[in-house]
């Protein structure tokens, strides 16, 4: 087995409002390996997101609040650690996180040079001089061209590839061991995406990150990850390789979620669609979360909650009834 | 598409506008009265000619006299040091106690933020000739019991603009990213919002430069701001104004100067406002 670089373990990640205790995150646990990229997948609102702020303990506070779990970075549990060792050692210098929006990402106000060389200075104590260097020396890395032009340049004169582009050289610029990518390509087009993509895994490649993706594209999935966890409604319901997920799932809903992919190959008549809507986070069901959507669901299902279950020593689902025999 | 550096931009960005000639020229004027009264002067602010009261121009006197027959000219000079000194002082003093208060109010939320917001509201809504009268009996009456009393009856409008604009710019997600690079919370507040609130700051700095200058006056006309024959712009035209069927030109000449002086703060900050936006270029 490879080495654990990351590990989260029953982390609890709880909404505090007027009409409830909203359990965004509720015991979720994976892990990220050395050098590997991660895919989450999962529908709006089911806690992909959070979790990631979560591990870097940016979640808004109130309401959220972290009430249990640990996440351990190379055996260190981050929620032990004071804020001020979050901000100076683990934030932006360990772990490092990219978002989906890449127009809104950065400070209108500061060229793309000053902007990057605050967090070379911030945590690798460089010079001006030298964290320019770096700074010009790190755009070029991501594939910009005329980096010494671009770096005096503001954000409103670059495309949202481009931008993409600096946030992902402000990503790395400090080496991170874990970078966060929270759809990274969401907000860009098609020719754009894979070509953000293809440098992701190339900088995976070459400086050895890893990388957690969060995505609801399948098909990002596939082209890119090693594995993938896929969430529903505040929990994994299905953790294994990308072939496994995509060649042997187990979870309803996974299914669900393979099945709604439109093909080209078919002649398709309706897109499927998996019925019903996610339950309200306030208001969980006791059973399985999946049960009221669920086509194989059975009486136990409405019951209780399945635990994880093992299938491989890489792949576990949390269903009562596919993680033994599985459903025909 | 052309891609153009910091430098080029800069280049193309020198053109300046008329406006921005006039107003700078004339603060720079204004400011050097305030600072050598005695070079721009004619005559003593304070020197009687009773035989040319309220005259018109004239090559004696250039803008000509007062009801007493003092000269307009020098007594708007020696004015600018106090009005000059009470507007742009309070202004800035109301900044500098404005601006943090409500940056860290907008930052921190919760408590802080109700705690700081009613203690401005306290302020704001004390009457400022009460406050004035209070601090005038304290302390002396000066020019600086002036700027101060100005500044603490208006710094909560500063502190107002920068908490709005504040709790908007930071759920941006550059404020976020900033964030998650590991920024410490003073480096967020006062590098990466504070900049975005500038504009909001600007405009409410060059309005209120300018009711500073009218507060003074009015403060004056109670008697609780600058004693008699000494000369400010503010007093002057409220004695003027007994003599408004008997002299045109005693009640324009600090009415004009006023407006002068406002309205180039007023295009200096337009220009400010428009260099410091990098989005806006021509």
């Amino acid at each position: 087995m490879a080495e654990k670089i990351l590990e989260i373990r029953d982390l609890e990640t709880h909404f505090f409002s007027s009409r409830g205790v909203a359990k965004a995150v509720d015991k979720v646990s994976y892990s990220l390996n050395k050098g590997e990229i991660l895919g989450i997948v999962g529908e709006s609102g089911c806690g992909k997101s959070v979790t990631s702020l979560s591990i870097l303990q940016i979640v808004q506070s109130p309401p959220g609040k972290i009430v249990g779990g640990e996440i351990l970075l190379d055996g260190e549990d981050l929620l032990k650690l004071s804020k001020k060792e979050m901000q100076s050692r683990i934030r932006g210098n360990r772990i490092s996180m990219i978002f989906q929006e890449p127009m809104t990402s950065l400070n209108p106000l500061f060229t793309v040079g000053q902007q990057l060389m605050e967090p070379l200075m911030l945590h690798r104590g460089m010079k001006k001089k030298q964290a320019k260097e770096e700074a010009i020396r790190m755009l070029r890395l991501v594939g910009i061209p005329m980096p010494e032009r671009r770096f005096s340049q503001y954000p409103h004169s670059m495309s949202g590839g481009m931008r993409q582009r600096v946030m992902i050289a402000m990503a790395l610029c400090c080496n991170p061991e874990v970078l966060i990518a929270d759809e990274p390509t969401t907000a860009l087009d098609v020719t754009i995406q894979a070509q953000i993509l293809e440098l992701m895994k190339k900088l995976r490649d070459e400086l050895g990150t890893s990388i957690i993706l969060i995505t609801h594209d399948l098909g990002v999935v596939a082209e890119m990850c090693d594995r993938a966890v896929v969430m529903y409604c505040g929990s994994v319901v299905e953790e294994g390789t990308v072939k496994e997920i995509f060649k042997d799932p187990r979870h309803p809903y996974t299914r669900g979620l393979l099945a709604s992919i439109p093909k080209l190959t078919d002649e398709q008549e309706e897109l499927y669609n998996i019925k019903g809507t996610v339950p309200s986070l306030t208001n969980l069901p006791d059973g399985c979360r999946f049960a009221d959507r669920c086509e194989y669901c059975t009486e136990q299902c409405r019951l209780a909650r399945p635990d994880s279950s093992d299938i491989t020593e890489t792949h576990r689902v949390r269903c009562f009834r596919n993680g033994g025999a599985g459903i025909a | 598409m052309k891609v153009k550096t910091k430098k080029e931009e800069k280049l193309q960005r020198k053109k300046v506008r008329v406006t921005t000639v006039f107003s700078v020229v004339l603060l720079a004027v204004a400011l050097f009265a305030m600072l050598f009264p005695s070079v721009l002067a004619t005559h003593d602010p304070l020197e009687l000619d009773i035989v040319n009261q309220l005259s018109g121009p004239s090559r004696e006197h250039i803008l000509g006299t007062d009801e007493l027959g003092r000269d307009l000219w020098s007594r708007v000079v020696y004015g600018a040091r106090v009005s000059m000194s009470v507007g742009l002082g309070s202004a800035l003093l109301a900044l500098i106690l404005g601006v943090p208060l409500g940056l860290l109010a907008a930052y921190k939320g919760g408590i802080l933020d109700s705690i700081i917001m009613r203690v401005m509201d306290a302020f704001s809504s004390f009457p400022s000739i009460m406050l004035a009268m209070l601090l005038m009996t304290v302390f002396e009456a000066s020019t600086l019991t002036l700027i101060l009393t100005i500044a603490i009856v208006s710094f909560p409008a500063y502190g107002r603009i920068v908490r709005s604009s504040a709790l908007s710019i930071k759920e941006r997600d550059y404020i976020e990213a900033a964030r998650v690079s590991g920024a410490k919370p003073g480096y967020l507040m006062f590098h990466a919002i504070l900049p975005n609130c500038m504009s909001g700051i600007i405009v409410q700095f060059s309005l209120f430069t300018a009711s500073a200058i009218l507060i003074e006056a009015s403060l004056s006309f109670l008697g609780l701001g600058i004693k008699p024959p000494d000369p400010a712009w503010g007093s002057m035209l409220s004695y003027a104004k007994q003599y408004i069927d008997r002299s045109a030109t005693y009640i324009l000449v600090p009415t004009i100067t006023i407006f002068l002086v406002v309205l180039a703060i007023n295009l200096l900050g337009d220009e400010l406002r428009e260099r410091l936006d990098p989005t806006r270029q021509k």
